[in-house]
This record gives structure tokens, C-alpha cells and sequence, in this order.
């Protein structure tokens, strides 16, 4: 199951990545596998900007933390410029981790609230033994105004800070280490939506001058539009969709990518030529108790005999677009290729 | 109800914080009028006055809050104890803390229909069934049974519309009721709102910071700014036609699915001043407006009507003549009640 792979070598490559949580489904019961990343496969490109989108409980924090090496899979792998994350230690772990940082989904509850945003920003760069301490203000305030704030913010505590300015410190603290990738949880969840337009234009202004690539976690569609060159859309531990952003949002192939799409509100409602939202009916189910066949079939309003019976594979749509449903297969049987002729798959899918 | 020049006061040991002032608005059965802001911008607080549920020690609430031909902001407890109780119902933005963890959901709502509506335990069993089943929980008998940890975020809210509509009330304020929620949750729940208005009539204050939500679910909007409505009207006008440099400038920091993807999000430059200056009486928007004049600084506009059922506070609106000599009367908010 490789994903579009043209161009360059990728600087992070997810092959197959499975992770299970183990619980117990009742007290002194069985342990049972939760498998919270399910088989996933991801390239990202130098300068690229990949959005992860998914409801709660799709699996999409788990994969950050395990491409992150916070979490061991079950199997799988991270390869991180060809590197393999998760057989490194010691020495070559850390210097590999310098490349690779996080903008963790709670920016408050990550900051150390007894230390000024000096003594924050200094442990990173003496850890990874970055500058010299002589050099080290001065570093700090760089990085500070390359976020957007002033040298004075070094002297300031977290809590005197307001929810956008706890992000950018964040944002500084990724920085700091000069990686060339960056996972970004949720990085505007919970600001004010024009506090949330000056983090998406920072970081936006910081993969062009940085030349960084970014793995932005988001559960905002428009957010992700936004922001992404590609998009992944995960459900219950698996890719079902994934290519160029621009083309997802203006033609999604998966039925859920399309309930997503039209879910998310908008101020275009108002407008009497938008669809209006269709909810996609029932939650996201438990990992305890996994729907048979597709995951999705249970909500799907496209799903036939065969979804509840066959998980599909991710397929390969045309070189940017891949999708993980069975209307789709048909397609690509017919023509015995991995890559099907974009014309291949014009009109309605279902009736063929 | 009508709300008329509410005001109010926290009196904090750093002097007094003036939350909400001369807010103005009025609410039609069987609409959904959507009050909009920022964090700080005063909607929550206005949303709790309503019915004096905020901390009484500190505040201080002036104004008219009429409901049904009753003045809530000057009724006697017994008085706002019904009218909480039947009338005006709340649902608030965690389901999951509102419900009290240790009794089931079912002797939750049992207990309010007994001893709200006075129905006996039977009868209130039979209208649980009812209710969960209205809005849209699968299984009721046995969800009657669960506790609310057993339950997803967007299940509790269900339940929290559910009990809202146990009293059928005449008024339903919804304070970011769907903000925790997925959007596939969000817009499940926002359908039921809409589908309980049409049904059984009652008017909701929906209280959100998303304008998203408010072009797809509400009627009328009141934007919200520093403890003042700026801008209100029918949502279709003021979402596609702004008037308030605020208004317009909220629009367009919210990425959305027309916007360009390649030019930069609109930024409001600086942010919410919490001191607010109300003596001033100048526009609490000057500071960050990108068309401020002068006349900002020093006057306030008042709320004045821009086109039919529109109006803005701005002097830079069509209702208002920036060459006018500013009337410094107390009622600052002209042709708005």
C-alpha cells in the first residue's frame, strides 16, 4: 500500500503504521487490542504542508505521537529522512529528533508555568546544545521575533500571556531546534477566530521562510483548506482518502470526505446556491467494538451488501489521489492497473 | 422577551469591570436569534443576566429584561424561580459537567418533570421515553438506565436538549452548545435545534463565536463587541452586506470555503481591551478599527438602523452622519429598541 511517491525522496515516509492500545473490556476480563492506527501510510515532502483531518477518536493525535516517537507501534514504520524513529536510540534518536518537533494541541498545559518563557526556550537550545550560552539571549529573542512577538516576552510567564501568544511561544519552542518538520495538533483549537488568522498566517509565512514542511493536525476542514497542500483524511485508525487539498475539497471521492465536507459549517450558508449540510448520521464507533467489513458502513448512505463484509484497501485513484472504498474498486479491476486513467472514474461511481 | 439598555457591572477588587453595556435586543417566538462575539465580548454574561443566574454578591445588573409582561430584573426570587424552572431553559457548552456524574440520565430527567411539570414517577418515566426519543437517542429504555460518562459528548447534549425540552419552555438559550462537539456531531445537533423550533415554537438565543454557525442556523444575529452590540439584523443581511468595520473584519479572519487560499487571512490588528472605558463613551472598537475617525475616539454612535431591520453602530453606516453633532444623551442607542 504505497501512497503517491513520485518526486523526490520523501523526508518523513509512515509505511504501514499500526498502532494497538491493550485494555481490558471489563474488570479482570481478556485483554483486548484497541487499534487506534490501523494501517497507515503517509509521504511527506520537503515543503510540503499535510493536513491530517478526522473526528475525535479517528486515530489522528496516535499517529502524530507515534510519527513523533512519543508511542511505539505494533508494526510499521517511521522513516524520517530514510531514518527508521523507532529503531534509533540515544545520540542518534536526539539528533534526529531536533529535525522533528511539536506544537502540542494544549499550548498552555505545555509550558512549564513556573518558568519564564526564557528559561522554556533556553532548555531546548542547552539540551540539544545549540548555541553557546554567551549567544543564547540573543537566539531567544530571534526566535521570538521570528514569531511575532518582542524580545520583552522573554521575561514573561505563561499564565500573563494571552491564548494566541501561548501558541506563538509554542510555535518558538518548535523553532528553536531548527527542524525541518513540524507536527502541528490542533494548533488554533480553541483561539478566537481572528487570533486563529494570525497563527494560520505565521505558520504559513514560516514554511516559506524556514522551508519548513508541516503535519497539520486538524479536525477544521477550513482550517486545512486553508493551510494544506495535501490532505489525509483519516476515520477510525485509517487513511480513506488522500491528495492534492485543492482537489479533495472542490471533488471528494470518499463518502465520508464528502459528509465531512458538507458538515462543516460556513457564513457561505447563507447564500442560496450552497448544498445545504447533510449531518452524517450516528458517532464515530468504539474501538472495542468494531464495525465489520468498511468502518464506515454503518453511516454511510452509499454503503451496499458487500461494505459491511470487505474492509476496502487504500487504491490508487490517479498519481495524486488516493481513496479506501469499494465503490471505487470496480475501477480499478476493470482496468488490472494500479493507476487508472483519470477518465476511468467520471461520473456517478455507484452505478458502476 | 425584550431586553432593553441591560448593563453589567462586576465590581472586582481592581474597581469595577463593566461586562455588558446598553445591550438592546428582542427575541420572537419560533426564532433562533444568534448572539456573536469573541471570548470577552460580553455574550455569555448577557446570556446569564437574562435570568440573573451570574454571582450576586459583585454584579451589578441595570436595565429591563421583560419576559411574558414581566420585568425578570426586578422579579422576586419565587417569580424567577418559575420562570427558570418552566419558562426559559439553558443549555450550556459541556454537556458532560452539567449532568451530575453519579445518577443516571434517567432519574435526572425524571426528577425535573416531577417536580418541575408534576407529573407522577410513571408518567415521567413514560415522557423520558418520549423526549430521548425526540431527539434522536436510540434505544431510550435502556439510555434511561446509563450515566453520563457512559455517554459521548454529543449523546450528553442530546440529553441536555432533552431536558430542556422536558419543561417546554418559551425561550431556550444555547451558550455554545455545540462548540466541544465533531462537526458531523455539531451539525447532527444543530438539525434538532432547528427541528424543535419548528415544532413546538419557542424562541432560542443561540450564543456562539461562530459565524459558520450562525448563517446555517440562525435567524437574526446581534455581533457582539466589547460588551455592546454592534451590528444586528437579519443574518442574510448583516452576514452578506456588514456594516461594522468589526463585522466585516470577523468575516473575513474565518477561513471558509470560498475564501483564496492563496492570500493571507484577514488579521484584526491588537486585541480586546478588558478595561473598558464606558464613561468614555466612545466606540470600544476605535482602537483596532482599520477606518476609525476622529469622532470615534469621543462619541459613541448608538445603534442606528442602516436598512430595514438592520442596524449598525458605526459612524461610518449609512444611518449615521459623520458631520452630525453627536448627541451625548444617555440613551445612546437610537431607533433600537
Amino acid at each position: 500500500m504505497r501512497l503517491a511517491d513520485n518526486g523526490p525522496e520523501p523526508l518523513l515516509s509512515v509505511k504501514d503504521l499500526h498502532v494497538f492500545f491493550s485494555a481490558r473490556r471489563k474488570n479482570f476480563g481478556p485483554r483486548v487490542d484497541l487499534r487506534a492506527v490501523n494501517g497507515i501510510s503517509l509521504d511527506v515532502q520537503p515543503g510540503d504542508v499535510v493536513g491530517l483531518v478526522g473526528e475525535s477518536g479517528s486515530g489522528k493525535t496516535t499517529a502524530a505521537r507515534t510519527i513523533l516517537g512519543l508511542q511505539q507501534p505494533e508494526s510499521g514504520a517511521v522513516l524520517f529522512n530514510g531514518l527508521d524513529m523507532h529503531a534509533l536510540d540515544g545520540p542518534e534518536l536526539r539528533s534526529l529528533r531536533r529535525k522533528l518537533q511539536l506544537v502540542p494541541q494544549d499550548a498552555l498545559g505545555s509550558l512549564n508555568p513556573l518558568r519564564s518563557v526564557r528559561q522554556t526556550l533556553a532548555e531546548c537550545l542547552k539540551v540539544h546544545k545549540l548555541v553557546p550560552e554567551t549567544l543564547q539571549n540573543g537566539r531567544i529573542a530571534e526566535l521570538l521575533e521570528d514569531v511575532g512577538l518582542t524580545a520583552e516576552f522573554a521575561d514573561r510567564y505563561p499564565h500573563t500571556l494571552s491564548g494566541g501568544q501561548v501558541r506563538r511561544v509554542c510555535i518558538a519552542r518548535a523553532l528553536a531546534t531548527g527542524p525541518n518538520l513540524i507536527v502541528a495538533d490542533e494548533p488554533t483549537a480553541g483561539l478566537d477566530v481572528s487570533v486563529q488568522a494570525q497563527i494560520l498566517n505565521l505558520l504559513k509565512e514560516l514554511c516559506r521562510r524556514h522551508n519548513l514542511s508541516v503535519l497539520l493536525i486538524s479536525h477544521d476542514l477550513n482550517v486545512v483548506r486553508h493551510l494544506c497542500s495535501k490532505v489525509a483524511v483519516m476515520y477510525f485508525g485509517r487513511i480513506v482518502e488522500v491528495g492534492d487539498c485543492a482537489e479533495v475539497f472542490a471533488d471528494p471521492k470518499h463518502p465520508y470526505t464528502r459528509a465531512l465536507i458538507q458538515a462543516a459549517p460556513t457564513v457561505n450558508a447563507i447564500y442560496p446556491d450552497t448544498e445545504p449540510p447533510s449531518p452524517i448520521r450516528g458517532e464515530v464507533p468504539s474501538l472495542a467494538n468494531p464495525p465489520s467489513g468498511c468502518s464506515f458502513h454503518p453511516r454511510c448512505d452509499k454503503a451496499f451488501e458487500q461494505c459491511s463484509a470487505t474492509s476496502p484497501d487504500l487504491i490508487r485513484l490517479d498519481i495524486q489521489r488516493s481513496v479506501a472504498c469499494l465503490l471505487y474498486e470496480g475501477d480499478v479491476r476493470r482496468d488490472h492497473a494500479g493507476i487508472v486513467d483519470p477518465g476511468a472514474n467520471q461520473g456517478e461511481p455507484s452505478t458502476l | 422577551m425584550e431586553v432593553r439598555d441591560l448593563q453589567v457591572t462586576f465590581h472586582t477588587s481592581s474597581g469595577p469591570v463593566n461586562a455588558v453595556n446598553k445591550v438592546d435586543f428582542q427575541l420572537f417566538a419560533g426564532e433562533i436569534l444568534a448572539l456573536v462575539g469573541e471570548s470577552g465580548s460580553g455574550k455569555t454574561v448577557t446570556s446569564l443576566a437574562l435570568t440573573q443566574l451570574l454571582e450576586e454578591n459583585n454584579t451589578e445588573i441595570s436595565g429591563v429584561v421583560t419576559f411574558n409582561g414581566v420585568n425578570l430584573l426586578s422579579a422576586d426570587k419565587k417569580t424567577l424561580r418559575e420562570v427558570r424552572s418552566t419558562e426559559i431553559a439553558y443549555i450550556f457548552q459541556d454537556p458532560t459537567s452539567a449532568l451530575n456524574p453519579v445518577r443516571t440520565i434517567g432519574s435526572q430527567l425524571k426528577e425535573l418533570l416531577v417536580v418541575n411539570m408534576g407529573l407522577d414517577p410513571s408518567a415521567a418515566h413514560a415522557r423520558s421515553v418520549d423526549l430521548l426519543q425526540r431527539v434522536g437517542i436510540p434505544g431510550p429504555e435502556q439510555q434511561l438506565r446509563t450515566y453520563p460518562h457512559q455517554l459521548s459528548g454529543g449523546m450528553c447534549q442530546r440529553v441536555m436538549i432533552a431536558m430542556a425540552l422536558a419543561i417546554n419552555p418559551r425561550a431556550l438559550i444555547a451558550d455554545e452548545a455545540t462548540s466541544a462537539l465533531d462537526v458531523s456531531i455539531q451539525a447532527q445537533i444543530l438539525e434538532l435545534l432547528k427541528d424543535v423550533v419548528d415544532e413546538y415554537g419557542m424562541a432560542v438565543i443561540l450564543v456562539t463565536h461562530d459565524l459558520g454557525v450562525v448563517a446555517g442556523t440562525a435567524n437574526r444575529v446581534a455581533v457582539m463587541y466589547g460588551g455592546e452590540v454592534v451590528e444586528s439584523g437579519d443574518v442574510a443581511d448583516v452576514l452578506s452586506n456588514p456594516q461594522h468595520p468589526y463585522t466585516r473584519a470577523l468575516i473575513a479572519s474565518a477561513p471558509n470555503a470560498r475564501s483564496d487560499v492563496q492570500t493571507e487571512l484577514a488579521v484584526i490588528p491588537g486585541s480586546l481591551d478588558s478595561r473598558r472605558e464606558f464613561a468614555l463613551r466612545r466606540c470600544q472598537f476605535a482602537p483596532r478599527c482599520p477606518e476609525v475617525l476622529d469622532k470615534c475616539w469621543s462619541h459613541w454612535p448608538g445603534l442606528a438602523e442602516v436598512a430595514q431591520s438592520h442596524w449598525a453602530a458605526c459612524w461610518l453606516s449609512p444611518g449615521h452622519t459623520t458631520d452630525q453633532e453627536p448627541s451625548n444623551l444617555p440613551d445612546g442607542g437610537t431607533g433600537h429598541s
